[in-house]
């Protein structure tokens, strides 16, 4: 716990909390503006907004996982402060400390961007919101490709100083989650930022000839979900390993 | 013998094929203050980071405070141990007492010893001050503050001096001469430059090409001084070759002789007709010696 508090010590005055409120604003904004166009009271308001909001995050919580990583990271570099630290701190505590301060980030901005959703649905009186669990389901399911990108991106940044290594990664992860999201889950399940829509519950159809959508649910996909987990503690244990070969 | 702070045995570090460090055998005794001298390239950061474990070595052990290191008890070892190594830590957007509250909590001091590490190295005044907004000097001092955190047996101190104005250096000379008296701490300082070393230290381990090319206290190493005699007279080529000495600029240089030898040779030149001008005592400096040294001409 004292390390993760010293790795937000080190970011303070550099903004991270802003970043957090403005990513999960960023989010509900994009929602909202599709939320605009649904009638008041729809019956299946909110399954759009969920059904939407993997795509919005594949962009916006990749790019933001990204970025509070490599800032984690950066930090350090810019102090040229490793040295220092690791004399104090093992390796493997500078590392879980700082993929820990990723994860509470991402995990604020999320829960923001949940309740933004709830707010949203709840304005426009969608008949369809879930309830207190439905809507922690749909945070962990954003947290958890999100971790994953964070703890890809920390390892890059970490190993380089220069960061945009690691902000080029986050930024390639952005736009192969978004494009993996067009291509069947085998694609989908390669890439880290793919699992924003393969752990989504929401499915959608369209009938051409009526030229409406549909929303239907689907059971909670547990071995996409276990398929993220093993992914991220792959990445997690190479990371780590990775960051403790190197030399200052 | 005195009991060695750091002591390496047949330490190397390799690159590809090229050695950076090659079978340093470092012996810093406790409460010195210790000149790592060499010039720029020679291996001295590369043996400090050793020391401190963010280098693997290749071949060779370390052992500090008594402690042989290795991985288990590294930061056992490390926690009574201070550095600054190559530039200070410091991040930019803190101020001086949030740098060091960083350390502190690292290292599980009370909150007082941020204040005393401040006003050790004269930045009790910086106040909201950003570390961004600092001098070059002041964050080598802020670096040497956090190396100081919690009166360290021992400090290791890569080129401290580093892009510091004259005041500045005979400052941060001043206060590392005083840190074995004041604080009771082994310091480790690095630099390419002879003169600070001597200002500084009272032992001095000299590395070239990675290998240490000498190592005890400086007297020892003034001591190891060449002396000579330089003679000039109305004759040289004659008293050269009656003296066995070599003209060199002018000057006859004449291998080092006491008081009774020298007068029997100003006699023994006068038999022959020639003249005594001038009779010089000459020693090599230091400078000499640590180019001799270096350049791997020998002594």
């Amino acid at each position: 716990m004292v390390a993760v508090a010293l790795e937000f010590a080190k970011l303070r005055r550099r903004n991270v909390w802003s970043l957090c409120l403005g990513a999960a604003a960023l989010c509900v904004a994009w929602m909202a503006s599709d939320a605009a166009r649904a009638a008041q009271g729809a019956a299946d308001g909110t399954s759009a907004l969920l059904y939407m909001a993997p795509i919005v995050n594949s962009i916006v919580m990749t790019l933001f996982a990204a970025v509070v990583s490599s800032r984690a990271c950066e930090v350090d570099h810019e102090a040229q402060a490793l040295k220092e630290l690791l004399c104090l701190q093992r390796a493997g505590t500078v590392f879980a400390a700082k993929l820990a301060c990723s994860l509470v980030l991402i995990a604020a901005a999320v829960a923001l961007e949940t309740v933004g959703l709830d707010a949203l649905a709840s304005y426009k009186g969608f008949a369809d919101r879930p309830g207190a669990v439905g809507l922690a389901a749909f945070a962990a399911c954003q947290i958890g490709p999100a971790f994953a990108v964070a703890a890809l991106v920390q390892a890059v940044a970490l190993r380089w100083e220069n960061q945009f290594a690691s902000l080029a990664v986050g930024l390639g992860l952005s736009l192969t989650g978004l494009f993996s999201l067009f291509f069947p889950p085998a694609v989908q399940r390669l890439v880290p930022s793919g699992y924003f829509g393969l752990l989504s519950c929401v499915r959608m159809d369209w009938d051409p000839v009526a030229r409406t959508t549909s929303f239907y649910s689907v059971p909670f996909p547990w071995g996409d979900a276990a398929l993220l987990a093993a992914m991220c503690a792959a990445l997690v244990a190479v990371s780590a390993w990775w960051f403790s070969r190197k030399e200052l | 013998m005195a009991t060695l702070a750091i002591a390496t045995s047949e330490l190397t570090k390799s690159y590809g094929g090229a050695r950076a460090v090659d079978g340093i055998e470092l012996e810093v005794p406790e409460g010195a203050v210790y000149g790592f001298l060499g010039p720029n390239g020679a291996g001295k950061s590369t043996t400090m980071k050793m020391v401190l474990g963010l280098v693997r070595p290749t071949a060779g052990e370390v052992e500090v405070l008594g402690e042989r290191m290795d991985r288990r008890n590294r930061l056992a070892v490390l926690a009574h141990v201070g550095s600054l190594i190559e530039s200070p830590s410091c991040y930019r957007h803190l101020t001086a007492r949030e740098n060091l509250d960083i350390v502190r909590r690292l290292k599980g001091l009370p909150d007082e010893s941020i204040d005393e590490a401040l006003e050790t190295v004269g930045l009790a005044g910086t106040g909201r001050k950003l570390a961004g907004q600092f001098s070059l000097g002041m964050r080598q001092r802020l670096g040497l503050a956090a190396a100081l955190l919690g009166n360290p047996r021992l400090v290791l101190l890569d080129e401290p001096t580093n892009g510091l104005d004259p005041e500045g250096i005979h400052e941060m000379r001043e206060l590392i001469r005083g840190l074995p008296r004041t604080h009771g701490t082994t310091v480790l300082v690095s630099s390419h430059l002879l003169s600070e070393v001597e200002q500084m230290a009272d032992h001095v381990g000299i590395i070239s090409q990675g290998r240490m090319a000498w190592q005890g206290t400086l007297e020892a190493l003034r001591a190891r001084a060449r002396r000579q005699l330089a003679f000039r007279t109305t004759d040289d080529r004659r008293a050269a070759a009656l003296l066995g000495a070599s003209d060199q600029g002018g000057w006859l240089l004449a291998p080092f002789a006491d008081d009774e030898a020298v007068a029997s040779s100003s006699l023994a030149l006068a038999r022959e007709g020639i003249g005594v001008v001038r009779i010089e005592e000459r020693s090599e400096g230091l400078e000499d010696i640590f180019l001799a040294l270096t350049e791997g001409r020998g002594l």
